[in-house]
């Protein structure tokens, strides 16, 4: 994650409420005992349930891979992303997935956020906090592809601080060590750092899946595999 | 390390398959035997295309690998970041309007690497010696023309 881990406040921290889904018991049930500063709502096996049953939560934490039944295809991955976000959720992608397509791919389809479950729960809670407020979560890995899309002239809407700052966070530098070379706070820097993701994030939910491959050097048809469905005019 | 073969392959096939080794190499770092144990992001984007001599490929190498033992030894690190980087001053990208993919323009632009750690306690004295003696920074700045005198 490139957030720096922030106590969050913890009244603020109590209102947001959380649905999660996934498919490990454990995780659904352990959710709320891990998270007591987070108030987890209600938790499914699978997509489709959550979207039957709509709940009232801020953020849906949402696991990738869905094992199912084996029997009937389920909602799973990037399509699942872009279902839950159609019904008007924000969702926090927690998963162990390392691709960096299928991580592109699900910011494209609306996440606001993604924290591996190798992540200390003080991330994730904090990510969490951090997605109920619109702001935009994104790995190390991902900072790295927003670098290489600023450097190769994608991201033209940055201004000279928020890539000073790109940089620097791409090398796994921390806002403090940022801010000192810069000569302004970390919490200044932090917010360049905010601007930069919603702006990668935007720049994913622009361009088609051809377009992000080739912009960011992603293998073909890691992204034209599944594409959202776009409205028809 | 697998230094060796990936040397051998260099010799043999010539500078362009160097480069794509290179970066396999770096990239297979994580899911390498040697340093499996690290909580490694490989960042390595940026110098797709950077050409390096032979030597100068296994001089960097084998610098990474002494910053990385000395980060598993010393930094207690949740998070390592190697991220490299070309100097965008000695030309970086092509021309992107002509529809391929941006390459580099030049074979002979400096690169670096660079290591960097949170969540530990950062590299100990005999990490940053080592670090100084390679010719790289507190940050684990690495400049492979720094180490052996051969230039990019």
């Amino acid at each position: 994650m490139t957030t720096e881990p922030v106590d969050p406040d913890p009244t603020e921290a109590l209102r947001v409420r959380v649905a999660a889904v996934d498919d490990d018991t454990i995780m659904r049930d352990g959710l709320p005992v891990l998270l007591p500063q987070i108030e987890v709502v209600a938790s499914f096996a699978d997509a489709d349930a959550l979207l039957a049953a709509s709940p009232e939560a801020e953020v849906v934490l949402l696991d990738l891979k869905l094992a199912g039944t084996g029997q009937v295809p389920i909602l799973q991955g990037p399509p699942a992303v872009h279902a839950v976000v159609a019904a008007g959720y924000r969702v926090l992608v927690y998963t162990n997935e390392r691709r960096r397509a299928v991580l592109v791919n699900c910011l494209a389809a609306g996440a606001c956020g993604v924290v591996h479950k190798a992540e200390p729960l003080s991330a994730l809670s904090d990510a969490v906090t951090r997605v109920a407020k619109d702001q935009i979560i994104i790995t190390q890995a991902l900072t790295g592809l927003a670098e290489l899309a600023e450097r190769r002239g994608r991201l033209t809407a940055l201004t000279p601080r928020e890539r000073q700052v790109l940089s620097g966070r791409a090398r796994g530098e921390s806002f403090r060590s940022i801010g000192e070379r810069l000569f302004i706070t970390d919490r200044t820097a932090e917010g360049y750092m905010k601007g930069v993701t919603g702006k990668f994030a935007a720049f994913l939910r622009d361009h088609s899946p051809a377009d992000l491959e080739h912009y960011l050097g992603l293998e073909p048809a890691d992204l034209t595999d599944w594409q959202p469905p776009r409205p028809r005019p | 390390m697998r230094t060796t073969v990936v040397s051998n392959a260099f010799a043999y096939v010539g500078f362009s398959v160097l480069t794509r080794f290179l970066v396999g190499y770096l990239r297979r770092l994580g899911a390498d035997a040697d340093f499996g144990d690290l909580p490694l992001e490989i960042s390595v984007d940026l110098v797709t295309g950077v050409v390096l001599a032979p030597v100068t490929a296994d001089a960097l190498q084998r610098a990474l690998a002494t910053l990385l033992a000395n980060v598993r030894l010393h930094a207690g690190a949740s998070s390592v970041v190697v991220h490299g980087d070309a100097d965008q001053a000695q030309g970086m990208w092509g021309n992107n309007r002509t529809g391929r993919r941006p390459r580099l323009r030049h074979r002979d632009h400096p690169a670096r690497l660079r290591t960097a750690c949170t969540g530990g306690t950062g590299p100990g004295s005999a990490g940053s010696q080592r670090a100084r003696a390679l010719g790289a920074r507190r940050r684990h700045d690495y400049h492979p023309a720094w180490t052996n005198g051969v230039p990019l």
